[in-house]
């Protein structure tokens, strides 16, 4: 379960530039549950994610994940949380430059000391799942905007991760790829992973458990 | 275990990945590292030599004093130091110069028993009879001398030698304008028969303190100097060490400069770097694994370019003959014939070097992979 109290993420802090990009959130987030978070563009979605994904700090409030206070976790803690439990799907894909599709898949995977040959085959299952089964050796820059998208989630579900975090995961991809990659999140929710999606994309709206609508960094 | 394995395999990876930046620190390192490398195996290699000519000469070193210099000792008191309780043997000798046409050649006259093991003469034979002579490899190579051929000094031109032997080019420096002699001979030439101007003392260990005294017995009154090998020793050392360290100390004011280049070339891609460190924060790496990656990166590139410096040091060194480096050593390099550079690669100096470059490094990446890394993924991801 992930409950978020008060969050507030503050940019610019005293400066003439001060963005409130998320005001005083409460969120609960069931365990396997699929939630989506919608709202405008620059209404904070993507702070959001980040916050509850561990990959940024808010200015005030905690987070909890499985009774746990995150927001309290060292920075060696937050590592093994998220290398343990959560997969991150990026809004602009952040895959390492000039690392084939299937090294960038695994790379999670290096520090795990896991070997070679089995960081490979796992790669290769999932670029399979995700139709890239002939691009495993292609790097990012030799890929289109989708492929690199597909290749991103299948690096979030390399540690098969309890919490899947997509932000905005359909957003460059075709329709036939966004229902595959839809039905695959499914998948995972039915095997028992929470996931949480920030998108526009209506299709969405029918297997959600739960959408949350932002504006203006508040829950309408 | 297998962690570690897999890091240290991925940081040889990011090397190759990162090529551009892996040449110019290489070469960075390089730059620095080669010279040093060169002159300290170079100042080992004569000191060396140095140390094992003292090693192989006498106990004590009796020569008179005359003004506060060295002076030849009268050969009337051989016998009676022959005879002191303690002495093994007393080898007189008489060392000076004389020009062979336009060059200057240093002549050695001693007995033929007492010439030194380290002497072998790579073509024909040690002197035996009376005006033979065997010829330093130069300058055999410069007058084009050859076994029986025949010469005579500049201003001594009654006296005519005979060559018999020839030194190797690389029985080392000292040896290259030598000319070996008989004792007889080589007072006959400079036309002092009645005077060595050392006479070397080996002893039985222990005795020298006995052998000073039954000396200052003998020479009472006479103005001698005594000389022990260990000073002599340490004095060769020192002298050595002192131009190491000059050269180190002109060395780093020199390449004062090359190490900024390291520390800039180090960080180059920093902010392509910080991206993925980001990412890797992001998908599961801690920020001790990052770091220990990074480690072993620099660890890798500082082996690779100190083994390069080291290859090229022997190369320069037998190469090129130590070329501009040697010349801070032997003072006289371009006055002196041609000789082989000595040399001696020690471990320690490379291990230093390697140090040396691997700290550069560091300082150059660490800190800022560090800060990178303890970033918000976020905000390194920017
Ligand atoms: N690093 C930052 N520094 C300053 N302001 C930021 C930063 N990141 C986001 N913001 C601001 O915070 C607000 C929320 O941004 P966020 O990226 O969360 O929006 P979003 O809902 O994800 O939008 P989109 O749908 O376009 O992705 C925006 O006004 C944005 O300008
Ligand atoms: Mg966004």
């Amino acid at each position: 379960m992930i409950r978020a109290e008060r969050l507030c993420k503050t940019y610019g802090a005293h400066t003439k530039h001060e963005i409130h990009a998320v005001k005083e959130i409460n969120l609960t987030i069931a365990k396997n549950s699929f939630v989506v978070l919608k709202g405008p563009s620059g209404s904070g979605k993507t702070t959001l994610l980040n916050i509850i994904g561990t990959l940024d700090r808010p200015t005030t409030g905690n987070v909890y994940i499985d009774g746990e206070e995150i927001t309290a976790f060292s920075d060696i803690a937050l590592s093994v949380l998220r290398r343990k439990k959560i997969g991150f799907i990026f809004q602009d894909f952040n895959l390492i430059p000039r690392l084939s599709g299937w090294e960038n898949v695994s790379y999670p995977l290096i520090p795990m000391g896991i070997p070679l040959k089995e960081r490979f085959t796992r790669a290769q299952s999932l670029l399979k799942i995700m139709d890239l089964g002939d691009r495993m050796t292609h790097t990012p820059e030799e890929l289109s905007g989708g492929q690199q998208q597909r290749v991103a989630i299948a690096r979030a579900m390399v540690n098969n991760p309890e919490i899947i975090i997509a932000d905005e995961p359909t957003s460059n991809i075709d329709e036939e790829t966004s229902i595959k990659l839809l039905n695959t999140l499914n998948e995972l929710k039915h095997k028992g992973a929470t996931i949480i999606v920030a998108t526009h994309d209506p299709r969405f709206n029918k297997i959600a458990d739960e959408t949350f609508t932002m504006k203006d960094g508040r829950f309408q | 275990m297998s962690k570690h394995i897999n890091l240290l395999l991925l940081a040889s990876e990011n090397l190759l990945r990162h090529r551009t930046k892996t040449i110019v620190v290489c070469l960075c390192i390089i730059a620095i590292l080669s010279p040093f490398i060169t002159a300290i195996s170079i100042s080992e290699g004569i000191r060396a030599q140095s140390l094992a000519s003292v090693g192989e000469g006498g106990d004590l070193y009796l020569t008179f004093d005359e003004f506060g210099r060295n002076a030849p000792v009268p050969l009337e008191y051989l016998g009676e130091i022959r005879n002191i309780f303690g002495v093994k043997k007393a080898v007189p000798r008489i060392i000076g110069r004389a020009y062979l046409q336009n060059k200057l050649a240093v002549i050695v006259g001693i007995d033929k028993e007492y010439v030194p093991v380290s002497v072998s003469c790579v073509s024909g034979k040690i002197f035996e009879k009376p005006d033979e002579v065997v010829v330093g490899s130069e300058l055999a190579r410069h007058f084009r001398l050859n076994i029986g051929d025949q010469l005579s000094m500049r201003g001594q031109q009654r006296k005519v030698f005979t060559v018999v032997g020839m030194f190797s080019a690389d029985s080392g420096i000292w040896s290259s304008s030598l000319i070996f002699m008989s004792f007889k001979d080589a007072g006959e030439l400079f036309g002092k028969p009645e005077v060595a101007t050392d006479i070397q003392i080996y002893s039985i260990p222990g005795h020298n303190s006995e052998i000073a005294t039954d000396l200052y017995n003998i020479l009472m009154n006479k103005p001698y100097r005594l000389q022990d090998k260990h000073i002599i020793e340490l004095f060769v050392k020192k002298g050595f060490l002192l131009k190491e360290g000059v050269f180190t100390a002109l060395y780093v004011v020199a390449f004062a400069l090359g190490i900024p280049a390291i520390l800039v070339a180090s960080g180059f891609g920093l902010s392509e770097r910080k991206k993925e460190i980001g990412i890797m924060k992001a998908t599961g790496w801690n920020t001790l694994e990052v770091l220990e990656l990074i480690t072993f990166e620099q660890l890798l590139i500082s082996l690779l370019g100190a083994a390069i410096a080291l290859l090229l040091s022997i190369l320069w060194i037998k190469g090129f003959n130590g070329a501009f480096i040697g010349q801070f050593f032997i003072a006289e390099t371009t006055l002196l014939p041609k000789f082989n550079m000595p040399s001696k690669f020690l471990p320690l100096p490379f291990l230093l070097s390697f140090f040396f470059a691997f700290l550069l490094t560091m300082v150059g990446s660490i800190y800022s992979s560090w800060r990178a890394s303890t970033e918000s993924p976020v905000v390194a991801m920017k």
